[in-house]
This record gives C-alpha cells, sequence and structure tokens, in this order.
C-alpha cells in the first residue's frame, strides 16, 4: 500500500457519492418511495467505510452496486414519475463515484506510480468531458417529447443490439489478435 | 475488455430494453452518460503496445547471500498510452529486498519507464524471461497485455569454505610438480629411501649415516617427489538420499563442501573434474585453474536433486570418466547400497575418499531429542558407523561429517586419524 499523491479524486469521491444518492433519495421520496432511501444509506456507509478501511477492493464492489443500484433506482423513480433531472444526476454522479473508486483502486494497487498528479488530473479531465457531454445529451433527450410507433421502437432496438453486438465483436477480435 | 465495460454494457443492454418494454424514453435516455463514457473509452483505448525492453543485472554470477540489482527499462515506441502497468517476472526463488517490480505510468512517445529492484536468493540459475505489461485507456475499461522479452540470467554460485592442504595418495599422479606424494623417489622434502651413491648425486643427498656403518659403499637419502593428481568429484544429488527438514538441505550442504574442495584441489594445482550423480549425470570434464573453477561453481549451482530409476544405485558410476588410478572424492550421505560400489571403485585400483555428511545427526537437530528419536538414532549411528568403518577396512579415506562443524576442522581430524594409503609399489627413480 503506498501513499500515492492523489489530490483530487479523495475530495471528488464522496461528493459524487453523496450527490448520487441523495439525489436519487430524493427523487424517489418526493413520489413516495422512500422505502428504498435507507437502503442507499446503507450502501454509501459502507462505501465510506471500506474506503476508510483502504480495503479498495471492496469499495469497488460498492461502487459497482452504487452503479446498478442507481441505474435501477432512477429506472424506477422515471417510471413512478420522478423528477428526470434529479434521475438523471443521481445516474451521472454514480458513474463519476464508480470510475473514480476504481481509479483509486488501479493506483493503490500499484507501489510505484509514476506522476500520479498527471495521471490524475487528465483522468477527471477525460472523466469531465464524458460527464458533461453526456449529461447535456442526455438532458436534451429528456426535454424532447416525440412519439415513435411500435414498428420504430423495435427497428431502434434492432439497430442499438446489432451496433453493440458489432462493436464487442470487434473489440474481441482485436484483443484476439493481441 | 475489462469486466468494468461488460458491467457498462449490460447495463445500458437492460435499460435500453427496460425502455422499450415500458415505452419510457427517459429511461433510455440515462444510458447517454454511460454510452457517452463508454464510447470515450473505446476511442481511446490502446492500440498495439510496441514496447522495446532492455534488462541489466548487476553480475552475472554472485554468491549466496549476496544481494543484487535487477534494472528494466522500456521504451514506448509506439503511441502514447494512457495508463501503462509494467509488473516485471522475478524468476522464481528469488525475494525481493529492495525496490518495486511494478510501476504504473503513461509514457508518450519515445518515453520510457524504468524499474530498479534487489533480490537475493539461495544457490541456483535463475531466469528473467519478461515484463509483463498491461496498457488500458483513460477509464481502464480496456486492456491490452504483452509480454516484452527481457531475458537474463545470473548464476548464484555456492559459497566456499577456505580449507587446508588435503592429503590425499592417489595410486598414480600426472608428471607436473605438486603437493601430492607421488610415490617415486627424486627430488622432494619427504624421506622417501636410501640407496647407493650412483653418479650424479648431489654430495648434499649423501647419507653419511648409512655410509659409515660400510667400508667401500656410499649411500644417498632419496626424497618423495611431489605431483600434482587427476581428482574426480562426485556428488550425490539422488533425491532419496537427500534429507529435508526445517533447518534446509542436506544437499546444499553436499554441494558446499564439493565447492570447498573442488577450491582447494584446484588451489593445489590438481587436476579437477566433476559428477553430478542424480536424475541423470551431469559431468565436467577435468581441467585446471581458474577457468575450471568457474566452471565447476557454474555446474554446482545448476546441481538439483532429482530421482532416476536407473540411478537409484550408485553401481551406474561411469568410472571411465575419471583417469585409471586416479583420485576419486564422494562427496554425500553415504547410503547401504552405496558401499560396495565405492569398495570396488578401490579395488580397481583408484584413491577414494568419502566426505559424508552426516544425515542422521541433521535430522535428529530437526526432530529434536526424545526418547524414541534417541533410541532411532543410535541404531542407525550403529548402522552407520558400520558403514563407515566397512569402507574404512577396504582403504577408503573416511570422513564424517557433521555439518554443524566446519568443514575444514572435520577434514584435518580425520585425514590425520588414517595414514594415507601406500599400497601401490614403490618406484626409485
Amino acid at each position: 500500500m503506498n501513499a500515492s499523491p492523489l489530490h483530487l479524486t479523495p475530495r471528488l469521491l464522496p461528493a459524487c457519492m453523496i450527490a448520487a444518492l441523495s439525489a436519487l433519495s430524493l427523487g424517489l421520496a418526493l413520489r413516495g418511495a422512500a422505502i428504498f432511501v435507507p437502503l442507499f444509506v446503507i450502501l454509501g456507509v459502507a462505501w465510506g467505510y471500506s474506503r476508510h478501511r483502504r480495503q479498495h477492493g471492496l469499495a469497488g464492489i460498492l461502487a459497482d452496486l452504487v452503479l446498478v443500484v442507481a441505474m435501477a433506482g432512477a429506472a424506477i423513480g422515471l417510471l413512478i414519475g420522478a423528477l428526470p433531472a434529479l434521475m438523471l444526476l443521481a445516474v451521472v454522479m454514480a458513474l463519476g463515484t464508480w470510475d473514480l473508486t476504481h481509479f483509486e483502486r488501479r493506483l493503490r494497487a500499484i507501489a510505484r506510480v509514476e506522476r500520479a498528479g498527471d495521471l490524475e488530473r487528465r483522468h477527471v479531465r477525460w472523466l469531465l468531458v464524458a460527464v458533461v457531454c453526456g449529461s447535456a445529451i442526455a438532458s436534451f433527450a429528456l426535454a424532447i417529447r416525440t412519439t415513435l410507433g411500435f414498428g420504430a421502437m423495435v427497428a431502434l432496438g434492432l439497430l442499438a443490439a446489432l451496433a453493440l453486438s458489432l462493436t464487442i465483436s470487434t473489440l474481441r477480435r482485436e484483443s484476439s489478435g493481441a | 475488455m475489462t469486466g468494468r465495460a461488460t458491467l457498462l454494457i449490460a447495463l445500458v443492454v437492460a435499460a435500453f430494453f427496460l425502455g422499450l418494454a415500458a415505452l419510457n424514453g427517459g429511461i433510455i435516455a440515462l444510458t447517454i452518460p454511460l454510452l457517452i463514457y463508454l464510447g470515450l473509452a473505446l476511442v481511446r483505448r490502446p492500440e498495439a503496445i510496441r514496447l522495446t525492453g532492455e534488462r541489466t543485472i548487476g553480475a552475472d554470477r554472485i554468491a549466496v547471500g549476496e544481494p543484487i540489482t535487477v534494472r528494466l527499462h522500456l521504451t514506448n515506441d509506439g503511441p502514447p498510452l494512457g495508463e501503462l502497468r509494467v509488473e516485471d517476472s522475478v524468476a522464481p526463488g528469488l525475494e525481493v529486498v529492495a525496490g518495486q517490480t511494478q510501476v504504473l505510468a503513461s509514457p508518450a512517445t519515445g518515453e520510457s519507464v524504468s524499474l530498479e529492484y534487489t533480490v537475493c536468493g539461495g544457490r541456483g540459475a535463475y531466469r528473467f524471461q519478461y515484463a509483463l505489461v498491461t496498457a488500458l485507456d483513460d477509464f481502464g475499461l480496456f486492456q491490452r497485455q504483452a509480454r516484452v522479452p527481457t531475458a537474463a540470467s545470473v548464476l548464484i554460485q555456492p559459497t566456499t569454505q577456505k580449507l587446508h592442504l588435503i592429503p590425499i595418495r592417489p595410486p598414480r599422479t600426472r608428471g607436473f610438480t605438486g603437493p601430492i606424494p607421488a610415490r617415486h623417489g627424486g627430488s622432494g622434502t619427504d624421506f622417501f629411501a636410501v640407496r647407493e651413491y650412483q653418479t650424479g648425486d648431489r654430495l648434499r643427498t649423501v647419507n653419511w649415516h648409512v655410509s659409515a656403518r660400510h667400508d667401500d659403499r656410499i649411500f644417498s637419502t632419496v626424497f618423495e617427489q611431489e605431483r600434482i593428481a587427476d581428482i574426480g568429484l562426485i556428488l550425490d544429488a539422488r533425491q532419496q538420499h537427500d534429507v529435508r527438514t526445517t533447518h534446509g538441505s542436506l544437499f546444499e550442504h553436499s554441494v558446499q563442501a564439493t565447492a570447498s574442495l573442488a577450491e582447494a584441489f584446484l588451489n593445489a594445482g590438481n587436476r579437477v573434474g566433476l559428477l553430478v550423480y542424480g536424475s541423470g549425470i551431469e559431468g565436467v570434464f577435468p581441467g585446471y585453474g581458474r577457468v575450471q573453477h568457474n566452471r565447476l561453481l557454474r555446474a554446482l549451482a545448476r546441481a538439483a536433486t532429482g530421482h532416476h530409476f536407473v540411478f537409484e544405485k550408485l553401481d551406474r558410476l561411469p568410472t571411465r570418466f575419471f583417469p585409471a588410478q586416479s583420485q576419486i572424492v564422494f562427496v554425500g550421505p553415504l547410503a547401504n547400497d552405496d558401499v560396495p560400489t565405492l569398495g570396488r571403485l578401490r579395488a580397481l585400483g583408484y584413491g577414494v575418499m568419502v566426505v559424508s555428511p552426516d544425515p542422521i545427526a541433521f535430522e535428529m537437530r530437526a526432530l529434536g531429542a526424545t526418547p524414541r528419536t534417541q533410541y532411532a538414532y543410535r541404531i542407525a549411528r550403529a548402522e552407520r558407523r558400520l558403514n563407515l568403518q566397512t569402507l574404512s577396512r577396504r582403504g577408503v579415506q573416511v570422513v564424517d561429517w557433521d555439518v554443524a562443524l566446519p568443514l575444514d576442522a572435520v577434514l584435518r581430524t580425520a585425514l590425520a586419524r588414517q595414514p594415507a594409503q601406500r599400497r601401490s609399489p614403490m618406484r626409485m627413480p
């Protein structure tokens, strides 16, 4: 275990986690689904405790769980009519938490990190790009209202599945070639 | 692709189909940040790793216990790498005592990553093969692994003890002056015989005491020539005769003794060869000097115990490997089956010495003294003593070595008690 000079990550991580779980809890509570709030609190506390004890492996697993729960919670929230902005904020912040937790875990697992500060700054910069772009496009998508027929929906679904399978097969081919 | 990427894709797919099923576009919209994140990682995924590596090791051979520094230098000849994890593959058996064998860096094109660490290890030949490098994108979702060949090797040689001159008397010596009495009269330091004066004898060799007893004849003292000899070392590496305890392996003591004996014999100018008898037969042909010393140490560094049904007994020993009537030194724990073979070697005309690390005392130290072990110890000790006495009666020089004691002291004590063999006929000049 080393004391790698990470400055931004330890500050951003709790902020992201608190924002994600607060947005999710608030959104769901406002629609009368406060029953989920204790689960979010337990998850957040467990994640924070594992980080405090420097159990970064466990923190990574909990971060995975937080992302899954945030996605599921946001989906439920949207279905029960929660504020879409809050749900989007929860997902985006959970994504940030998930990414930074694993980044921290990768760096802590290695005894020596060269220019850790540069590495961290670059990582956070790219994460910000992903989060800002993702939020902007998702907000726009949530704002527009259009009606799609069943056929269009199925075609869209098939297109998405095809694109995804092509991407995965390309990646697999690349990795086997390497 | 890592497990994290799979999780993200699974989430996107699940949310997408949930959105479709629930006819809720908002749920599909929630996947957009995840897709953007995934897309960025995909675009910035590492391309082919093109690294060249160079490994430098402080020395190509060292002694046991000496630390050695390993330096690894990798240069990125390809595109910049977001996150590059370098893990050096330390040869099994070596222990890292200082420094790090892993590093995380993000080298740009032409930049280098270096690692430096210190290792220690036991006797043996160690080979470093490659450095394992893993390149990841900025988000750690897609990775590529490669092994950068950085082969190098290091030999950890057995330590040796300084030994005094070992008194051996092989039946045949070589033609060059050395420290071993040659059973030939001539110039030397030790008394050999008295014979009648011959023309050319130096006046200082005339034995006036003997001559005074005869009226008309003069006698000269003849000294024994001292020459070098052919010495063949046999290291017993049969696995079934090795004793391994919490204190280590008895074989390591045998190796150390063989190395010390080889050094002592070579320093005295003798021609020394080596045969490692274990899972196979590995030999170093007889030779002289520093180069031969290095050859022997290299062979001893690589020596390991092994088992082969053919070589279970010592009777497969290739005696032709050693010159006729040369000195053979057998180093091993001495099993019951070995006694007739060693006796036969002596009968064939070889000078035979057995340096036997005591397996009973060695094992006893690990087991501790209890009434039961004491009883077993006495029985095993009696059997071993009988074997050693049998060998001694057959004209074999026997050194029973308790490895807790220094070899030099044991050799001096044991060989001082045993008069050197004088069975071959004396030859007058």
